[in-house]
């Protein structure tokens, strides 16, 4: 099979679910196989595609992309981040951010992650660099104790699919559920300072924020 | 390898958010270092991060798109380089070296008693402080129990306790209920990353010099 390989040429993504294989359930999500194959010729035509867009900043440089990003994700960071911070400083780090998907366009891989959640890593970082001022701890890949993922299957349309799911459980989470994922997110909250705020048990937190990412692990699941 | 113990949802939820500190941050990144599991739930949590962002309501700025010649002046961030990494069995994991030293024979050691070593890395804003611990084979720590949450995580070697066995890379995950007395086991020299916020309360006298000399 493989010395005819050359001629034949299908397309990679094919390829990649005609060899997926079976996989652990820890994976699964991440990994997952797509079930529909003619899912591939017709990509989502989600307009804009932003992950497109930071393709072309990294390819070509392409300002116009950028600007395209920048009046779409420059206002919501700010609002996310004026959950923190005074408005001044919100624009603030929220340029910056823009400034730094400008310049790590291509470190940004759209089969890991969708341009909104590579975005809001950026922010997150800099909210705890510039106002916790405290440094933050990440995964080095090139650790030599680092376990290796295994090679991942063409996955952009999985990717994109996945963040409609999960968008889709985020939104259907029970009020409960959702105050703690908002307080953890937006507000910057530990489970055991939602737990002061609230006056719940630290129990009751880390049962609603378990309950809260085993809805939407099992949705983004359903996507295999 | 696969770690059999992880840190609990809410605490992986938390270090995707950005709402664990320093402290924290740091035992949970070291752990993702081992854990491909855990690295998969991190990925839907920031996902779910991402999703936040995209649902917030956009609100007025007085920002301009940057002008293309501004941004040609910013240095574009070149490729991760991979770094040149010893091949030693005694190396750290790369976000914990940060905070100390990349070998484990590098680091500071202060003696505790017979068989056990500690060094704090670093008390962070919200008062979590991160040690590294060294205990020789056989060595056990005195009994205690601990008045906030404590993560540890081993590095190397391994140990036992009332809870369970934790070899490389497991997450032991206590809260205040939970006394107990571990023990190295015979593999070698266990180093474990131990964070917590309140001083560990022993259950005896046996352990006063510990004591005195951790607060």
């Amino acid at each position: 099979m493989s010395t005819d390989l050359a001629c034949v040429a299908p397309p990679a993504n094919v390829l990649s679910v005609l060899f997926s294989h079976p996989l652990t359930d820890a994976n699964a999500f991440k990994y997952g196989s797509r079930s529909k194959v003619t899912g591939d010729n017709n990509p989502d035509v989600q307009s804009p595609d932003m992950a497109g867009l930071i393709g072309a900043v990294a390819a070509n440089a392409d300002h116009e992309a950028f600007a395209t990003l920048f009046s779409h994700y420059a206002p919501r960071l700010k609002s996310f981040l004026m959950r923190e911070a005074g408005s001044e400083a919100a624009e603030e780090i929220a340029q910056e951010a823009m400034l730094s998907v400008w310049r790590k366009a291509s470190l940004f891989d759209p089969t890991k992650a969708s341009a909104g959640t590579w975005i809001f890593t950026i922010a997150r970082n800099l909210r705890i660099d510039r106002l916790r001022r405290e440094s933050r701890p990440e995964v080095d890949m090139t650790d030599p104790f680092f376990d290796q993922d295994k090679p991942t299957p063409d996955q952009n349309t999985l990717v994109k699919e996945q963040q409609k799911i999960i968008q889709e459980a985020v939104n259907g989470l029970p009020d409960d559920q959702a105050e703690v994922i908002r307080r953890a997110y937006y507000e910057e909250q530990s489970h055991s300072e939602i737990s002061d705020i609230l006056n719940i048990p630290l129990g009751t937190v880390k049962s609603r924020l378990r309950l809260a990412m085993g809805r939407v692990r099992q949705a983004a699941e359903t996507l295999q | 390898m696969n770690p059999l113990h992880h840190p609990s949802d809410s605490w992986l939820i938390g270090y995707a958010a950005g709402s664990t500190s320093e402290s924290e941050s740091l035992v949970i990144a070291s752990h993702l270092t081992f854990c491909s599991r855990c690295r998969d739930i991190v990925a839907t949590a920031e996902a779910v991060g991402g999703v936040l962002l995209e649902n917030l309501p956009p609100v007025e700025i007085g920002l301009q798109v940057p002008d293309l010649a501004t941004l040609q002046q910013l240095n574009v961030q070149p490729q991760a380089a991979l770094e040149n990494f010893a091949t030693d069995e005694d190396l750290l994991p790369a976000p914990l070296a940060r905070y100390t030293s990349q070998r484990i024979d590098d680091i500071a050691w202060k003696r505790i008693t017979k068989g056990l070593w500690h060094t704090e890395l670093l008390t962070d804003r919200k008062g979590a402080t991160a040690r590294l611990y060294r205990i020789t084979p056989g060595r056990s720590l005195p009994e205690h129990g601990h008045d906030g949450e404590e993560l540890t995580l081993v590095l190397t070697g391994a140990y036992h306790d009332e809870v369970g066995r934790f070899g490389q890379g497991d997450l032991a995950e206590l809260d205040h209920e939970v006394v107990h007395r571990p023990v190295a086991e015979d593999l070698g020299e266990c180093i474990a990353l131990a964070v917590n916020k309140a001083p560990i309360r022993l259950t005896s006298l046996v352990g006063q010099m510990f004591a005195t000399i951790l607060h």
